[in-house]
């Protein structure tokens, strides 16, 4: 087996409570480097796309990468990969903190779950020891106690959970998967996923470690990226010192943070839910993960008269507790997006996302739409229950309870905004694609996130090529966020890049402040395989390649390219990007044709063959 | 005198407060009177570093006369630091 790995997949079938192991294949995990792209490679080969993503039927796989658990800064990520239950297409969810370096000391390169469990049940990993044990006692339960008494009730106190909270058990289609309390497998719904198979949670010690190729040149490696990552303002200090939240100001600045369900793209109160604010007003301190160099979480508070300002009940009161959050895509959701200027209600709804185990994106964006329709008369309170109208903090508070509960309107926000909209025949207030709503920058003002949008294959994501690095930053070059032009090609070559960290156990974050050519060293020294660049942005394009494939024998592929007609036909109302539409139909052909796809977006038999694609 | 408008974010605002008005003519002068140190804005000498962007209206100066781009009383000059150095970014 290549170094890196363990080389053991452990399979679970939920149904039978049959657990057992068998070898990693090798010839996968070198054509897609791990993660990611091997999760994709397996779930080609077992996930049945035409499949109900919340049946037992649907497969969920957690997978690491070869640097998982290494001391490569942020070697700690995983990858849930799945059917998401929101969008109906392949979804790639990631998560730090420690929980996916545990499954890798405990002797597992991947979990391949099936089934479904005749009643709740937590999987238990201690090295070689494996079980399904009953959860049912666990069942109701928010994350953190969830978190908090298997560990207690282990014997272990190093035990690390990944699990799921109310949402979801009751199948709220953008459940997340949370471990260490605030880490999130956030989008799509793959907690849904989790909860339809009766799983709770997954605790795991494990006391292995992770084999290099070799070990001199990987730490020498290691040192020289860590170097580099000090020498960046962003990853040495920006973003422990503000989070991500300092895009906040950033953003609105430049006329693109999407306020009022992207009816706007300057909030006026932006300043009131910054990083800035934030980090003078509630942060406690910053937090790392697995190996993490940057720590950028946020560890907040809400002090004083700020402790029981919002209360619900599942939590009437904070009792000075600290949690963690808002991210800079919290705020956002929750914040302009809703029109709400109250960071304290963002930060508790925050907090609140964590411990139901939901995506606050997706939360965020769905009442947003609701907020729209009930100002538009299309929802009324006999509907909402309470006034739903923007800028409602006690509403985004009060109502992030009955989405987790399924709870009065909260049943239909937990169908996500397409659905929500659908329903009252209001489809054209959906923001979103593929079902998935959109993270925080408005694709009128930066055209490229536009593109990246509509061509993500796990719905609209900003994770899968940030292109607000030229078009905000100026790096690697500077690109004008207002204009279409060169937008294509760039948004090819970040999809695959990042497809390829996504695959190497890595944190994309680290693309702050280093390329793939600094983490390609240790990739190399780690499993000995002779990688170089262009065979890792290849396999990255594998990895893409193979999602769109997957994606359209779902039937959610070529066709889904599509944003909402009001950011291809309504110009933005005012700041700096006043006038401007999103250029999709300009930027598409040329997408397509760079990707070496048809015409119409099909994956074309010749570009399968050139990357050693299998066959449908 | 034009006297802009001038926004500092995250760690620049320990330079001079988060907005603030300052004479203008041309962003190269506001930059001159920001309060921001020299060094930082141009360790190289004359040209901007790399690591900090410029606005005018929401508008890179790199997309418009770069630093001698004109601003007004009516104009909103915004100043921040990254330091970002790969890519494609988080």
């Amino acid at each position: 087996m290549i170094c890196g790995w363990v080389g053991k997949v452990l399979r679970v079938d939920l149904t039978n409570s049959k657990i057992s192991t068998e070898p990693l294949r090798e010839d996968w995990a070198r054509e897609y480097v791990g993660g990611r792209g091997l999760g994709a490679r397996y779930y080609w080969e077992e996930g049945d796309p035409k499949v109900d993503p919340l049946s037992p039927e649907n497969k969920l796989l957690f997978v690491t990468g070869p640097l998982t658990g290494t001391n490569a800064s942020c070697a700690a990520r995983y990858m849930v990969i799945t059917k998401g239950p929101l969008t109906g297409a392949i979804t790639t969810s990631n998560s730090g903190g420690h929980w996916g370096p545990e499954l890798k000391f405990a002797g597992y390169d991947m979990i391949i779950l099936e089934g479904r469990a005749p009643s709740p049940k937590y999987l238990w990993i201690h090295n070689d020891q494996v079980e399904l044990r009953d959860a049912q006692h666990l069942w109701g339960k928010g994350v953190w106690e969830t978190e908090e008494t298997l560990r207690r009730d282990s014997g272990v106190p190093d035990t690390i959970v990944a699990c799921i909270g109310q949402a979801g058990e009751n199948l709220v289609r953008y459940a997340a998967i949370i471990n260490d309390l605030h880490r999130a497998a956030g989008r799509s719904g793959v907690g849904a996923v989790m909860g339809s198979k009766n799983l709770k949670a997954i605790a795991v010690r494990g006391t292995g470690g992770v084999r290099l190729a070799k070990p001199r040149e990987f730490m020498s490696a290691s040192w020289e990226m860590k170097a580099k990552l000090k020498d960046s303002a962003v990853t040495a200090e920006g973003l422990a010192t503000y989070g991500t939240e300092s895009l906040v100001n950033v953003i609105n600045e430049h006329g693109a943070l999407p306020t009022r369900n992207h009816q706007a793209t300057v909030f006026d109160r932006a300043e009131d839910i910054s990083g800035e604010t934030l980090t003078e007003t509630r942060l406690v301190a910053n937090k790392a993960c697995f190996a993490c160099t940057m720590a950028c979480g946020r560890v907040t508070s809400l002090p004083g008269e700020a402790s029981d300002k919002f209360s619900v009940n599942t939590s009437p009161r904070n009792w000075n507790i600290a949690g963690e959050g808002p991210e800079f895509e919290n705020a956002w959701a929750m914040g302009s997006d809703c029109d709400i200027s109250d960071l304290d209600a963002i930060i508790k709804v925050g907090w609140l996302c964590n411990d139901y185990g939901m995506d606050p994106i997706s939360y965020g964006a769905t009442l947003a739409a609701a907020m729209e329709m009930y100002e538009t008369g299309a929802i009324d309170e006999s509907v909402t229950g309470m006034p739903l109208g923007f800028g409602n903090a006690d509403a985004l508070v009060a109502m992030s309870e009955k989405v987790a509960f399924r709870q009065g309107f909260g049943d239909q926000l937990a169908e996500g905004s397409k659905r929500l909209t659908a329903r009252y025949a209001r489809p054209e207030l959906f923001m979103g694609v593929r079902g998935q709503e959109f993270p925080a920058y408005d694709p009128r003002a930066v055209q490229g996130m536009g593109l990246g949008y509509a061509t993500s294959n796990r719905g609209a994501c900003h994770l899968k090529s940030y292109t607000v690095s030229p078009e905000i930053l100026g790096i690697p070059e500077k690109m004008d966020p207002h204009v279409s032009e060169g937008k294509a090609e760039i948004t090819k070559i970040f999809q695959d890049i990042t497809s390829a960290v996504d695959s190497s156990g890595l944190c994309l974050f680290l693309t702050f402040g280093v390329g793939l050519e600094d983490m390609l060293p240790q990739i190399v020294a780690a499993t000995g395989v002779d990688y170089d660049i262009d065979t890792l942005t290849q396999a990255g394009e594998r990895t893409w390649n193979l999602e769109r494939l997957w994606n359209e024998r779902a039937g959610v592929g070529k066709g889904h390219d599509k944003l909402p007609r009001r950011l291809t036909h309504d110009p933005i109302p005012g700041g700096p990007a006043k006038g401007l539409t999103s250029k999709l139909n300009v930027m598409l052909p040329e997408y397509y044709e760079r990707r070496g796809w048809t015409a119409d977006g099909m994956v074309t038999e010749e570009k399968r063959k050139e990357l050693g694609l299998p066959k449908a | 005198m034009e006297v802009p408008t001038v926004k500092l974010l995250g760690g620049l605002r320990k330079f001079g407060g988060a907005q603030q008005a300052i004479e203008g003519g041309t962003v190269r002068v506001v930059l001159d009177t920001v309060g921001v140190p020299n060094d930082l804005l141009f360790p190289e000498g004359e040209v901007l570093n790399r690591d900090i962007e410029v606005l005018v209206n929401g508008r890179n100066i790199a997309f418009m006369a770069d630093l001698d781009t004109p601003v007004t009383d009516e104009d909103r000059v915004t100043i921040f630091l990254h330091g970002a150095r790969g890519y494609p970014g988080g």
